[in-house]
């Protein structure tokens, strides 16, 4: 009998065992009622992002989208209507009968569809900083701890000196100098980016020769120094050219020149991989840094000279997208710092446990330590971590908007109806109440699902 | 630890350095002059140069850069002397401290705009943070001593509350309640005028119920963010503390429990409060931006949010840097009180 009343507490264990961490974690996130309720309302919320009209569809049906869970089109004035109370109705110009649940705003906009359009602007900008910044601080954290030594030791003073800036008035000034270019249009930005792209690819080609004239026998070496040099050389005269020679000569003279060039880089990229010197004498990292470089440096000096204007290209999908692609660049290079912070301080802690010994013991790769290994170990801190800043990133976006930076008129966000509204709130509180509450459920909401989120996968600080 | 704060300032320099050299070419790369427009309409440009030419805006790049670092005396001899002829001010250079001429406001220079409005913005931010530290802690601290019951629930929830509404929303919406509805409060404004006490402390004559009325609006909407954040810290800090060995043994030696409390367990829970203030005082800084312009407080945020519609790049520039040194200040001041706090942290 004994053995019959055991059993069931036994198999209690048992079931208990079988659960993976991961499980073990959703279970408890599950039981926390106003993490799973954050759950549901942001749920809603990207329902609406995703159906506040038809425009991710639209494309099937090549017609203009039209408003599913919105009533109204967000830019669809209505002069009929201005500064009409919640729950107000009147008949259109044409006819229609409109109602405003939310009432309407200074050009007669209808309140609500303007909220419900403005998840939009919110959330891609969350999601989208939120994804940037952790895979970047991800990746360099992740590096600089694993590695270590003397490479940690610069990517931290790097880290030490990016920290000393006051980023948000960065992100400001970048927000500036993105929103004047968009304003100016492409036709004669300066080729800011090209130029950012051909120095970085010097640099890194800089490097990558340097490597492997020390690795090299001497013979080679020199041959790398001459064909590095040469390089150069070809690279300048592509520059002067660019610069000074495109506009005063005839396009077929020019066009004929740059392919000249082009064909003597391949032909000097050839020599290197004839000879082999390239593939076979040297460090990988060499090589590898050797051919990025190039690339980049070649990919820069194409940009230039042919002049196919990337910044241009930018701001045309820029343009397209209501101005929030720049809003994305500027804010996702806000928090990378922190994230790289703390991924390397979690990478440090597990590098030296036992099970990645045993993997390096069998074999394994340090990408595959990493992938397999570390990053599954890591990735729950970052996770609440990250989950905990967006609201950050929902408040700079306000912020922007507030202050005239952020999306383009007349794309709706919180931040740019909340400014636009407040002036008048003593007579239409309604405007500035709509996307106001919208503003601080959603963050609320996000920094339930964070501290819960930290609840299940760290219950030591629960107790 | 004289040694550290040497080195720490020393190791600034290049970043104020890399934070003025990334301004000035962002500013003046922007496509668009400070002068292409007279209000809606467009100079001609013969008058565009010429205003140009008087900024010196027509030098190469690296000679304005040299002459806003270092002045115009050492990098161009010649035009400092026409400047001086012409009665125009020459640039002196940032290493003496000019700031240079604002083009928006002519006659003034940004040293005067620094001047007039850094001690408003940091009044506001100052007792800002003094709020939070006094709301913050204590709420902290009483969740946490007692934990999981009603004031814990209510203290953390209102916490967490308070965290998620941004200064964008908090401050319009206590305008209404508290100086339209209620009337309470006067709806914008500052209290005090200059001279100041030490440079940026309100005269004592200024420090009456119109002051606080004033500032009490603004304080509070800047304030509540951060001490729902120290809170949260205070409370998830002193938890872990309160557990540990060290506190056990105060209790088994008879201590009184207010002496555990605040001598051993809040010392110790407070440096990671320490960690955050840096950001926090970032987030002073930004939030000065929304405050000053909703509640129409004439300080630096403000200043700074015109300054780059209206193109002032002087403004922008000196304003940049203004903060930079607040901020590294600010970083400064928390790794001093960090080491106060945890002994073993040594500088050497």
């Amino acid at each position: 009998m004994a053995v019959a009343e055991a059993t069931p507490t036994d198999l209690d264990i048992l079931a208990r065992k079988e659960r993976s961490p991961l499980q073990e974690s959703i279970r408890r996130l599950l039981h926390h009622r106003v993490a799973v309720a954050s759950m549901c309302f942001l749920a809603l919320v990207v329902a609406v992002y995703v159906f506040a009209d038809n425009s991710l569809f639209a494309f099937l049906t090549g017609k203009p989208p039209q408003p599913l869970i919105a009533p109204y089109r967000y830019d669809g004035a209505n002069f009929v209507a201005v500064n009409v109370p919640p729950g107000s109705r009147a008949v259109s110009t044409k006819g229609e009968d409109l109602f405003f649940l939310l009432g309407t705003d200074y050009l007669g906009r209808d309140v609500l569809s303007r909220t419900l359009y403005g998840t939009r602007v919110s959330l891609s900008v969350a999601i989208a900083a939120a994804t940037v910044s952790m895979l970047v601080g991800l990746v360099y954290g992740t590096i600089s701890g694993y590695v270590g030594g003397r490479t940690d030791n610069i990517m931290m003073r790097i880290v030490d000196f990016l920290y000393g800036f006051p980023f948000l008035i960065m992100v400001i000034l970048l927000q500036t100098y993105f929103k004047a270019l968009a304003r100016q249009g492409s036709s004669s930005s300066t080729p800011i980016l090209t130029l950012l792209v051909g120095a970085a690819g010097l640099a890194v080609y800089f490097g990558g020769a340097s490597g492997l004239t020390r690795e090299l026998d001497s013979r080679h070496a020199s041959l790398v120094q001459q064909l590095f040099w040469a390089q150069i050389g070809l690279g300048v005269l592509h520059l002067v050219l660019g610069y000074f020679a495109g506009e005063s000569l005839p396009q077929v003279v020019y066009t004929s020149l740059l392919v000249l060039i082009g064909l003597a880089h391949l032909g000097l990229l050839a020599l290197f991989v004839y000879h082999g010197i390239v593939q076979k004498h040297a460090a990988r990292s060499s090589r590898t840094l050797f051919f990025v470089g190039e690339g980049l440096f070649v990919v820069a000096l194409l940009l230039l000279g042919v002049r196919i204007n990337v910044v241009g290209g930018i701001l045309a999908v820029n343009k397209k997208m209501g101005g929030m692609l720049l809003l994305f660049i500027a804010i996702g290079l806000i928090n990378w710092i922190g994230m790289s912070r703390l991924a390397r301080g979690q990478v440090l802690s597990y590098k030296q446990k036992e099970f990645v010994e045993a993997a390096h013991s069998v074999g394994a790769s340090d990408i595959r330590i990493i992938g397999r290994h570390l990053v599954p170990n890591i990735i729950g801190p970052l996770i609440v971590q990250e989950t905990l800043a967006i609201p950050g990133y929902i408040f700079t976006e306000a912020f922007l908007s507030f202050i005239g930076l952020g999306v383009d008129s007349p794309t709706p966000s919180w931040g740019i109806m909340i400014s636009e509204c407040y002036p008048a709130i003593r007579t239409y509180p309604w405007q500035t109440v709509a996307p106001a509450a919208a503003l601080t459920l959603t963050t609320l909401a996000f920094n339930f699902l964070g501290d819960g989120l930290r609840d299940a996968l760290d219950p030591r600080l629960k107790e | 630890m004289t040694k550290y704060i040497v080195r720490r300032t020393l190791w600034f320099l290049p970043v104020l350095f890399a934070v003025t050299l990334f301004t000035f070419v962002l500013m003046r790369a922007i496509p668009g002059g400070p002068f292409s427009y007279a209000g809606d309409k467009s100079l001609p440009p013969q008058v565009v140069a010429n205003i140009e030419a008087k900024y010196h805006l027509d030098w190469p790049m690296w000679k304005q850069f040299a002459s806003y670092l270092l002045g115009d005396d050492i990098v161009d001899r010649a035009a400092y002397e026409e400047s001086l002829a012409l009665k125009r001010r020459p640039s002196r250079g940032l290493i003496r401290g000019d700031l240079g001429p604002s083009f928006r406001y002519r006659g003034q220079t940004v040293n005067d705009i620094v001047a007039t409005t850094l001690p408003t913005s940091a009044q506001l931010g100052l007792m800002a943070v003094a709020l939070a530290l006094v709301i913050g802690i204590p709420a902290g601290t009483i969740a946490a001593l007692k934990q999981n019951s009603a004031i814990d629930y209510m203290a953390t929830f209102s916490a967490v509350f308070f965290a998620s509404i941004p200064s964008v929303v908090l401050s319009p919406i206590l305008i209404y309640v508290f100086a339209l509805r209620l009337n309470w409060f006067p709806v914008a404004s500052w209290g005090t005028k200059p001279p100041y006490f030490l440079g940026f402390l309100p005269q004592l004559a200024h420090l009456n119920l119109t002051f606080l009325k004033h500032a009490a609006l603004p304080v509070f909407a800047l304030g509540t963010g951060m001490a729902a954040g120290i809170a949260r810290l205070t409370r998830g800090s002193l938890l872990q503390v309160i557990r540990e060995d060290y506190i056990r043994t105060a209790r088994a030696k008879g201590l009184k429990e207010r002496l555990i409390i605040v001598r051993h367990a809040l010392k110790n829970s407070m440096i990671p409060v320490a960690t955050i203030l840096g950001p926090l005082i970032a987030a002073v800084v930004t939030g000065t931006f929304i405050v000053e312009q909703i509640f129409g407080i004439n300080g630096m945020g403000k200043h700074f949010v015109q300054s780059i519609g209206n193109r002032d790049y002087p403004v922008i520039i000196g304003v940049t840097l203004i903060y930079s040194v607040l901020l590294v200040i600010g970083n400064l001041m928390v790794d001093i009180t960090y080491a106060w706090l945890d002994p073993r942290i040594r500088y050497d």
